[in-house]
C-alpha cells in the first residue's frame, strides 16, 4: 500500500470512527485518541519544548475534542480538525514554562564516538528546538505544521485559518527566522 | 533594470524545491538579496527537518490515555448533571405555565360550556315561531312570572339542596295546577 493509499484509509478508519462515537460508543473515542496522541504530543512539544506542559495541552486538545465531536460533520478530515484545535489551544496557552526535561540515554555497552555523536546530535536538537520555540506564535505553528508534520501548504493554511499564500510568507519567515535565531546563538527575538 | 525581488512565497517555492526556478533564474542571477533570501530558507528547512524531540517512554502514552479516561468520565458525569437540571428546569418551566394558564383555560372551558349549552337551547323553534307561546302568554301572567324568576334566581342560589328540592317540588304543584 503506498503512502497516499494508507492516508486515504486512515481517514476512511477515523471518519468511521467518529460516527461511530457519534452513534454513542465511547470507546470509539478512545480509539481516536490513541490514534493520534503521539502527533498532537509532538505538535505541543514543538510548540512549548517541554513535555509537562505539552502533556497538559494533549489532554486540552483532546477534551476540546470531545466537546466538540458531536458536531463535527466531516468537512475536513478529523486530523485536519484536531490539528486546528491543537493549534488554537497552544495559540491560547500561557506556558509557566516550566524548565525542559531531558532525555534520559542509557549508554550501557555504546562506545564513546557512538556517545559524543549522540550528544551533539542530543545539544543540536536541543538547540534547534529552543530556536524554534522563539520563533513567533504562527510562524512557529506554520514550521511544526508543515515541516514535522508533513501537512500540505492548502492543510496548513486550513489548520491555521489563513490563506495559502499567507501560510507561505509565516513558512518563509520562520525559516529564515530559525537560520538567524541559530546563527545568532539563539539571543533574542527574530 | 532590475526585475522586481521575488515574493516571500516564490522565494520559499524555490527554498523548498526547483519550482519557479526558470522563470525567476533571471532575476536570481542578478539580485544577492533574492538569492541570500531563498539560501537562508533553504538553510533553515534543512536545519529544522533535522530535529528530534524526546521520545516520551511507552508508559507516558498509557499513563496519559488514563488521564484522559478520568476526564471525560468527569466531562460525561457534568454532562449528565447539565442533562438533568435542564429537564428539571424545563419541568419547572412547564408547571409553572400550567399554574399560570390553568384558571384561564378553566375559564374558557366554563365560556365554552355555556355556549354549549345556548346552543342546545337554540335547538328549540325561535320564540316568534313557538306555537306553546300564546298558549302560555294566555295561562300566565307575564309581568308576575317575570318577578317571580327574578325573586326564585336570587334565593337559589343561597337556598340548601334540600331547599331547593322542596321549592322545586312546590313549583311542579303549582304550575300543576295552574295547568
Ligand atoms: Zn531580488
Amino acid at each position: 500500500m503506498s503512502h497516499s493509499e494508507k492516508a486515504t484509509a486512515s481517514v476512511g478508519e477515523d471518519a468511521a470512527l467518529v460516527k461511530a462515537y457519534q452513534r454513542g460508543e465511547r470507546e470509539a473515542f478512545d480509539t481516536l485518541f490513541e490514534r493520534h496522541q503521539r502527533n498532537v504530543y509532538r505538535l505541543c512539544y514543538r510548540f512549548v519544548n517541554n513535555h509537562e506542559d505539552a502533556s497538559d495541552l494533549v489532554q486540552e486538545v483532546f477534551i476540546k475534542a470531545y466537546r466538540g465531536i458531536l458536531r463535527f460533520r466531516g468537512d475536513s478530515s478529523f486530523s485536519t480538525w484536531l490539528y486546528r484545535i491543537a493549534v488554537n489551544t497552544c495559540l491560547s496557552y500561557r506556558s509557566l514554562r516550566r524548565p525542559a526535561m531531558e532525555e534520559f540515554h542509557d549508554d550501557k555497552g555504546a562506545n564513546a564516538n557512538d556517545v559524543i555523536e549522540r550528544i551533539e546530535k542530543d545539544e543540536r536538537s536541543r538547540q534547534l528546538r529552543e530556536a524554534v520555540s522563539r520563533l513567533p506564535e504562527r510562524q512557529r505553528i506554520t514550521l511544526i505544521l508543515k515541516v514535522y508534520h508533513d501537512l500540505k501548504h492548502a492543510d496548513v493554511a486550513h489548520v491555521m485559518g489563513t490563506t495559502i499564500g499567507t501560510a507561505k510568507a509565516n513558512l518563509f519567515h520562520a525559516l529564515t527566522n530559525l537560520k538567524r535565531l541559530l546563527e545568532k546563538g539563539q539571543g533574542g527575538a527574530p | 533594470m532590475k526585475s522586481r525581488h521575488l515574493s516571500d512565497e516564490q522565494a520559499l517555492d524555490l527554498a523548498m524545491s526547483e519550482a519557479g526556478l526558470d522563470e525567476n533564474h533571471a532575476h536570481l542571477e542578478e539580485c544577492d538579496v533574492c538569492r541570500d533570501r531563498v539560501r537562508h530558507a533553504r538553510d533553515g528547512w534543512r536545519l529544522a527537518v533535522d530535529t528530534d524531540i524526546p521520545e516520551p517512554s511507552p508508559l507516558y502514552w498509557e499513563a496519559s490515555k488514563r488521564r484522559l479516561g478520568r476526564e471525560l468520565d468527569a466531562e460525561d458525569a457534568r454532562r449528565r448533571q447539565r442533562r438533568w437540571l435542564t429537564l428539571a428546569a424545563t419541568a419547572a418551566a412547564i408547571l409553572a405555565t400550567i399554574a399560570i394558564l390553568a384558571p384561564v383555560f378553566v375559564g374558557l372551558g366554563r365560556d365554552q360550556r355555556a355556549e354549549t349549552s345556548v346552543d342546545a337551547w337554540s335547538a328549540l323553534p325561535r320564540v316568534e315561531d313557538d306555537p306553546s307561546l300564546p298558549m302560555i302568554e294566555r295561562m300566565l301572567d307575564v309581568e308576575t312570572e317575570h318577578a317571580i324568576g327574578c325573586c326564585l334566581g336570587s334565593c337559589v342560589l343561597v337556598l340548601s339542596d334540600e331547599e331547593v328540592r322542596v321549592v322545586s317540588e312546590s313549583l311542579r304543584v303549582e304550575m300543576g295546577r295552574s295547568l
